[in-house]
C-alpha cells in the first residue's frame, strides 16, 4: 500500500531537507515521489500535514527501560504504580508514552549480560517502539582478567560473543572497575585508582574496551559511565577522561552528572560550560546529557559504589544495592526538588550543556530515564530547550544562589527544528550505525512523527498528531489506533570461536554452570508467547515474527 | 488419558476451556491462585484476570511478600548464588532449612578460605536482634556463642547471609536486613534469599513488568491494585468472598474443599476435592519450552522442554479468548 503525507514542513537534516513537500511510504519504507503521471502509484492512503512538522521516528539511546533492575524499582515502589504517574512506567506505558511523543527506538543502556534474558523478555513486551540494549562489561571478572593480562584480541573475541550472546547492540562500561573495587570494600573510584586483586586501573579498563570495540566494528562506540558521579568537583574526572579517549571514539553517558566544581559557598557549582567547551573541541566525543527534571524519580544504575553512597539520600527512604556476578546495581528513590541548591544547580547545568555544546550531532537528548527524571519529562524539557522566554521563565522562580553558580540565565541559544532533528533522530541514527533510521530519505524505515505546532511546545511534544511505524499509522494524537510490535536490534558480530571453548571451562571452574546458561535465544521470547496472537499464514501454521534485527558491523 | 475432566469424566480439551470460560465469565468474584507457572503463564493469567475482574495469587506469595516487605519497607543488600560461590570468604546460614555449603574456598579469591556458620533454633528474630546490636556494640546480654559469630561476621571481606522466607518471620528477615546494612559500614555483607518454589520469583517479576506489582492484585475495579491481605486467595475462599477459583498448581491446596474450583494442572495429577473443571497441560520447560526463574543463575533460564504437550499459557489463552466472546 502506497500511503501520501502532504503538505507539512518536511525537516531531515540528514538528507539536507527543510522544505513543505511530501514523503510516500510504501509498505515499511519511504518511497521516492513516483513520477508525475503514473496512476498505478496513486497513493491508497492521504494524510494532510499542513501545518505541521514532519520528523523521523525519535531516537533515545539512554533510558533505563527494562531488565532486572528497572523491575525492582518497581517493586520497590509500589506506592507510586498506581494512576500511571510511576517514575518507572509498566512496559505498556514505556511504549505507548515515548510512541505517542514521536520515539521510535529506545536504548536500554545497562544490561549486565547474565540478565540479559529478563531485560529482553520485558522489551519484547513493550508495545510500539524498536529496543535495543547495550550490553554492561568491565567490571565482570573475566574482562578483568584479560585486561590485567593485556589479550586484547581475546578481548574482542569475548565482546563478540557477549554481544551474539545477550543480543546487544554495543558495549556499555560503567565506573569501570569500580564495581569490583566496592567488592573489595572501595567506597571511591576515580580514573586512575587501580582495582583491588587485579592491578589494572579504571583507565586502563576503559582504554581496552574502546579499542575492543573499535577493532569488533561495533558500530557505537564504547559508551562510557564516567568515574565519580555526582560528586563535587568531578568536573576534574570528565576532562580527563576525555583527554583519555586520545581522539578516539568515545560517548559520555550522562554527561551532566560530572559537570560539577566546587566554587561557592556550598563547594558546589555547574562547570558545565567548562566541560561543554571541552566537548566542543573534542570531535570524536559523543555525550548524552542526563538532564535533572524536578519531581520524584528513583535512580537506577550499576554503579553500585556510587549507589551506596547515595543510600542517605533516598527518599522515600529504602533502597537495593545488588552484587552480582558481572555486575549487580543499586535502586535508590530520590526526589529533585526546586528548592534544593543542588539539584537547581544540575537542572543548570543539563541545561547549560545542551545549549554550549555547539553541534547537535555530539549532543543526546535524554535525562538518563528515571536517574535525572522519568522519560515523560521529555516534553518540557524540549520546550525549554526551544524557548527561552519559558526558561527565563523557569529561572525566576528557583533560587538564585544556585543560579549563580552557573552560566544558565546568560544563554539566550533557541534549538531550531532542524537542530531538534539532528540532536533526536539524525545523529542517534548514525552514532549507532543504523543506516535506515533518523531520516527521512527513500529506503528508510518509515518511522515518522508529525508534530502540530503550537504555543504550548510541551503539549506539542506529548501527544505528536500522528505517529507512524513501520509504515502504519499507530498513534493519533497520542491515541493508540492498534496494536504493533517493533524489533530489538543487535550488533551481529564475527568473533573467533575459541573464546568460547574457553569461556565454557571458566563458567565450569567458577560458576559451576555452563556459560551458555545466559544465553538469549529467540525460541525463549517465542515461548513467552508476549505478543498477541500473530496471523495465520495461508498454510495455516503460526509463525512467530523474529523478535530481533540485526545490526551490521563495521568491515 | 485425557486431556480434560468435566464433572470428573473424560473430556475434549475445548469442552473444558469453553466450560471454564464459562464459569469465570458468570463468576461475580473469581481469583486465579496457585500461578504456578512460567512467565508466559503467568503473563496470560494476567490478561485472563483483566478480562475477567479476578484477583491473582501464587501459592507461595506468603514468602514472596514477606520478601518483598522487608525491601519496600527498609531495603536490602542482596547477591546472587553464583556471586557468593565465586567470591563469599563468610556464609552464615540462617535457620533450618537453609541447605549446607561447601566450605571449600570462593572460586574467584581462591587464596580466601571459607567460614560457614550457620545461626538456628528458636526465637531466631530476637537472637538476630541481640546479634546485631552486640556487632553495633551495645551493652547487652548475649551468650558466646553470639559473641563468636559476630567476630567472624566482623572478619568477613565478603560475607553473605543465606536465608529463606520461607521460614523466616517477618521480624527475623528485618533484623537480618538490618544487620546486613550494618555491617556494609566497615565490610560487605548481602543477603541471599531463597527463592519460593513454583517458580515464585519469575511469576513476580512478570507481574511487575506489566503491573507494577508483585502478586496477590486484584482488577476487581479494573485497574490492576495490589493488596496482600484482600487478594489473598486462601482467605477469600474460607471467607466466602470468591465464589470461583481457577487454581493453577499442581496438589490443591487445603482450602480448595470451600470453593467451586476450576483446575490447570500437569497430566496425570488426581485432585481432591474433584473440581469441576480439569484441564491437564504440561510441565513448563519439560513438556514445553519456557522462561523460568532459574534458583540456581539466581536468574530468567530458558528450557527447551519436550515440545509435546500444550502449555498453561496456551490454554489460558484459549479460556481469555472465550470469556471475550461471552
Amino acid at each position: 500500500m502506497v500511503i501520501r503525507i502532504f503538505g507539512g514542513r518536511i525537516v531531515d537534516p540528514a538528507n539536507g531537507r527543510d522544505e513543505i513537500g511530501d514523503l510516500w511510504i510504501q509498505e515499511d519504507r519511504i518511497i521516492a515521489p513516483p513520477e508525475a503521471g503514473k496512476s498505478a502509484d496513486a497513493p491508497a492512503q492521504e494524510f494532510d500535514a499542513s501545518g505541521m512538522v514532519v520528523l523521523a521516528g525519535g531516537i533515545d539511546i539512554h533510558s533505563h527501560i527494562a531488565g532486572t533492575n528497572v523491575n525492582t524499582a518497581r517493586l520497590l515502589l509500589p506506592e507510586h504504580a498506581a494512576g500511571g504517574t510511576s517514575p518507572v512506567p509498566v512496559g505498556e506505558l514505556i511504549g505507548r508514552l515515548y510512541a505517542a511523543m514521536g520515539f521510535s527506538l529506545v536504548v536500554e543502556p545497562a544490561i549486565s549480560p547474565h540478565v540479559a534474558l529478563q531485560a529482553q523478555c520485558e522489551l519484547a513486551g513493550i508495545p510500539f517502539i524498536d529496543k535495543a540494549i547495550l550490553s554492561a562489561l568491565g567490571n565482570d571478572d573475566f574482562c578483568l582478567r584479560l585486561v590485567r593480562a593485556g589479550e586484547e584480541t581475546a578481548l574482542v573475541d569475548y565482546i563478540g560473543r557477549t554481544l551474539s550472546a545477550t543480543r546487544g547492540l554495543g558495549v556499555k562500561t560503567i565506573n569501570p572497575g569500580g564495581a569490583a573495587a566496592f567488592r573489595e570494600h572501595a567506597t571511591a573510584f576515580s580514573l586512575d585508582d587501580e582495582v583491588p586483586r587485579y592491578g589494572v586501573s579504571s583507565r586502563a579498563i576503559m582504554k581496552a574496551l574502546q579499542r575492543a570495540t573499535k577493532t569488533l566494528g561495533v558500530p557505537h562506540p564504547l559508551h562510557l559511565h564516567c568515574n565519580n558521579l555526582g560528586l563535587p568537583g568531578n568536573v576534574e574526572t570528565a576532562l580527563a577522561t576525555i583527554a583519555a579517549a586520545e581522539g578516539e571514539r568515545l560517548h559520555l553517558a550522562h554527561l551532566q552528572f560530572y559537570a560539577y566544581g566546587k566554587e561557592g559557598p556550598r563547594q558546589f557549582s555547574s562547570a558545565a560550560a567548562r566541560l561543554a567547551e571541552a566537548v566542543n573541541a573534542a570531535p570524536n566525543i559523543t555525550a548524552d546529557v542526563g538532564q535533572v527534571m524536578f519531581g520524584q524519580t528513583v535512580t537506577i544504575s550499576l554503579d553500585t559504589i556510587r549507589q551506596f553512597n547515595a543510600l542517605g539520600a533516598a527518599h522515600p527512604r529504602k533502597f537495593a544495592i545488588i552484587e552480582a556476578e558481572g555486575q549487580g546495581g543499586g535502586i535508590v528513590p530520590y526526589k529533585y526538588r526546586r528548592t534544593n541548591f543542588y539539584n537547581v544547580v544540575q537542572w543548570a547545568a543539563g541545561l547549560e550543556l545542551f545549549l554550549l555544546i555547539r553541534d547537535p550531532w555530539r549532543v543526546f537528548f535524554t535525562t538518563d530515564h528515571p536517574n535525572g527524571a522519568p522519560f515523560t519529562a521529555y516534553p518540557d524539557l524540549f520546550a525549554l530547550l526551544m524557548d527561552r522566554d519559558l526558561r527565563a521563565q523557569w529561572i525566576a522562580e528557583l533560587p538564585k544562589d544556585a543560579m549563580e553558580m552557573t552560566t544558565l540565565p546568560a544563554i539566550t541559544r533557541e534549538y531550531d527544528w532542524p537542530e531538534i532533528a539532528v540532536m533526536t533522530r539524525a545523529a542517534p541514527a548514525r552514532l549507532l550505525g543504523l543506516a535506515d533510521r533518523g531520516h527521512l530519505g527513500p529506503g528508510a524505515r518509515a518511522d515518522i512523527a508529525i508534530y502540530r505546532p503550537g504555543p504550548d511546545k510541551a503539549a506539542m511534544f506529548r501527544n505528536a498528531a500522528l505517529v507512524f511505524k513501520d509504515g502504519v499509522l499507530i498513534m493519533r494524537d497520542g491515541v493508540p489506533l492498534r496494536s504493533h510490535f517493533g524489533k530489538a536490534l543487535y550488533a551481529k558480530t564475527v568473533f573467533d570461536p575459541a573464546i568460547v571453548r574457553r569461556l565454557a571451562a571458566y563458567y565450569e571452574t567458577s560458576f559451576g554452570v555452563s556459560h551458555e546458561a545466559f544465553d538469549v535465544v529467540p525460541e525463549a521470547l517465542e515461548a513467552l508467547a508476549l505478543r498477541s496472537s500473530p496471523p495465520a499464514r495461508s498454510g495455516g501454521a503460526r509463525e512467530t515474527p523474529n523478535p530481533f534485527e540485526e545490526v551490521p558491523c563495521l568491515g | 488419558m485425557p486431556e480434560a475432566l468435566l464433572g470428573g469424566e473424560a473430556a475434549l480439551r475445548a469442552e473444558a476451556i469453553a466450560a471454564a470460560a464459562k464459569a469465570l465469565a458468570a463468576s461475580r468474584n473469581p481469583v486465579i491462585a496457585g500461578l504456578m507457572t512460567d512467565m508466559a503463564g503467568a503473563i496470560a493469567a494476567l490478561a485472563l484476570a483483566r478480562a475477567t475482574g479476578a484477583a491473582l495469587d501464587h501459592a507461595y506469595a506468603g514468602w514472596i511478600l514477606r520478601d518483598l516487605d522487608v525491601l519496600r519497607s527498609f531495603g536490602g543488600f542482596l547477591t546472587t548464588p553464583l556471586q557468593t560461590r565465586a567470591l563469599a570468604d563468610c556464609v552464615l546460614l540462617v535457620g533450618e532449612t537453609v541447605p549446607d555449603f561447601a566450605p571449600s574456598p570462593p572460586t574467584l579469591a581462591p587464596e580466601r578460605t571459607r567460614t560457614v556458620l550457620r545461626l538456628a533454633g528458636a526465637g531466631l528474630g530476637v537472637r538476630l536482634g541481640v546479634l546485631r546490636a552486640v556487632l553495633a556494640g551495645r551493652n547487652i546480654a548475649a551468650d558466646a556463642a553470639l559473641h563468636a559469630l559476630a567476630e567472624s561476621l566482623r572478619a568477613a571481606r565478603f560475607g553473605v547471609a543465606v536465608f529463606s522466607a520461607g521460614e523466616l518471620d517477618a521480624l527475623a528477615l528485618e533484623m537480618l536486613a538490618g544487620l546486613i546494612a550494618d555491617l556494609n559500614a566497615k565490610t560487605r555483607f548481602f543477603g541471599l534469599p531463597m527463592a519460593a518454589p513454583g517458580n515464585a520469583v519469575g511469576v513476580m517479576h512478570a507481574l511487575a513488568a506489566k503491573t507494577g506489582y508483585p502478586v496477590r492484585i486484584g482488577f476487581a475495579r479494573g485497574e490492576a491494585e495490589h493488596d496482600p491481605w484482600r487478594f489473598d486467595a486462601a482467605r477469600m475462599a474460607e471467607s466466602g468472598e470468591t465464589d470461583l477459583v481457577l487454581w493453577i498448581g499442581e496438589s490443591l491446596p487445603e482450602w480448595a474443599k470451600r470453593v467451586r474450583l476450576i483446575a490447570l494442572v500437569p497430566e496425570g495429577v488426581t485432585l481432591k476435592p474433584m473440581p469441576e473443571v480439569v484441564m491437564f497441560a504440561g510441565k513448563p520447560g519439560i513438556d514445553h519450552a519456557a522462561v523460568l526463574y532459574d534458583a540456581e543463575l539466581g536468574t530468567l533460564a530458558f528450557r527447551r522442554g519436550a515440545g509435546i504437550s500444550p502449555s498453561i499459557a496456551e490454554i489460558l489463552q484459549s479460556i481469555t479468548k472465550s470469556v471475550q466472546a461471552w
